[in-house]
């Protein structure tokens, strides 16, 4: 059995959740230095949170020897810091596992018609 | 507590979460520092010594071989160092992004000079790579959540280097003179990767598995080791001085006296 939100936390959790696909939207038109593809459809975006006007991004990366790594971090920031309500963005390296499963069924359909995957 | 942000010019941006890690116990911070530099520098040395045969290898496919392990393992290199700085330890040894950047090296002395030979560079991948990975499946599950993160993923990374180096042993032992070129490089790099895991019962490592920062202790990740390494060696006609009895391998005695413990190498190239 679910626990019972009151209407205020109700409020506050769809808040956070429209919030956070915000970001991921936003995110979506940060593509990958290497191919035409976004980061989310990637499977490169692990977390989103917020505490207060800070973003907070979990990240990783295709692999550990990515030459991009400066870049994207560069390219999330300044996406994200153009968002109202955002006034700075924490990334955190999670070096979560990434394979081809994580990749969306959109950015396999993007790699494969520029013959990728 | 770091103040400074990700992935500026101040921090690798390999660096993690920016929270400092606290260790109780002395004895397993410290065994934990060195655990962090011997296997990035370890990484880093393989990493820059298969660098030097990407425009050099014996054929087309094993050149492109050796220039993605060189950006897997430099990548490595680059996501273990920041943790030195996260945790809380006098002047920690500094990650290395070129080869003199510390003067004194946690890396076995076979990479301490560019390999002279196809046979060294096989010989590099097949038996300082899987060493690293034991270490790395001790810690896989560390209670040090920033390091069992990293040696997971490298371990994931690993599966496809392994296989390959594994393929490499084969080929070259498949001519005779191929073996015994091979056969002299393993003769002088095994005995200083069974003393990599140090003595049985060493107090640093007996620190770490007591404070959950590492799974095994010295002589579980050797057997461990050479469960992984032997039987390829001898199917492919390498003798090695080890033999398995009913529960272990028996290796002989190994060079303790030569053995530098925190640095983890044979002193024998005199390099400090």
């Amino acid at each position: 059995m679910g626990a019972v939100l009151s209407g205020g936390e109700l409020g506050k959790e769809a808040m956070e959740g429209r919030r956070t696909e915000e970001v991921r939207d936003a995110l979506r038109e940060v593509l990958d230095p290497e191919y035409p593809i976004s980061l989310v459809d990637l499977g490169l975006i692990r977390g989103i949170e917020f505490e207060g006007t800070k973003a907070k991004i979990r990240l990783t990366y295709t692999c550990m020897g990515c030459p991009a790594m400066d870049m994207i971090q560069d390219d999330v920031r300044e996406r994200l810091i153009e968002m109202e309500g955002i006034d700075e963005v924490e990334i955190e390296v999670v070096w979560e596992t990434w394979s081809r499963k994580d990749i969306t069924p959109l950015g396999k359909k993007q790699l494969r018609d520029v013959g990728v995957v | 507590m770091s103040e400074r942000p990700e992935g500026t010019d101040q921090v690798a941006p390999g660096r993690g979460a920016e929270t400092e890690f606290l260790v109780e116990n002395d004895d397993a911070l410290a065994a934990l520092v060195n655990m962090i530099a011997v296997i990035g520098d370890n990484v880093y040395f393989l990493g820059r010594r298969v660098s030097e045969w990407a425009d050099a290898g014996p054929l087309l496919e094993s050149t492109a071989a050796c220039a993605a392990i060189t950006q897997d393992k430099l990548g490595q290199s680059r996501a273990i160092y920041p943790l030195l700085e996260e945790l809380p330890w006098p002047n920690p040894p500094t990650g290395l992004q070129g080869e003199v950047d510390r003067a004194r090296r946690y890396s076995v002395s076979f990479l301490d000079d560019p390999l002279p030979s196809w046979a060294s560079v096989v010989a590099a991948l097949a038996l300082v790579g899987p060493a690293v990975n034991v270490v790395l499946e001790s810690v896989e599950n560390s209670r040090y959540e920033a390091l069992a993160r990293r040696a997971h993923r490298i371990l994931d990374e690993e599966r496809l280097t392994s296989a390959y180096a594994e393929s490499l042993v084969r080929q070259i032992c498949y001519e005779e003179r191929g073996r015994r070129l091979f056969q002299e490089r393993v003769d002088a790099l095994l005995p200083e990767m069974l003393c990599w895991f140090g003595p049985d019962g060493e107090e640093g490592i007996e620190a770490l598995k007591a404070e959950g920062l590492a799974s095994m202790g010295n002589e579980e990740m050797r057997q461990r080791y050479l469960d992984r390494i032997v039987p390829l060696l001898k199917e492919s006609g390498i003798e090695v001085p080890v033999e398995r009895n009913e529960e272990r391998w028996e290796y002989g005695e190994l060079p303790w006296s030569e053995w530098n413990q925190l640095q983890r190498r044979l002193e024998r190239s005199g390099r400090q």
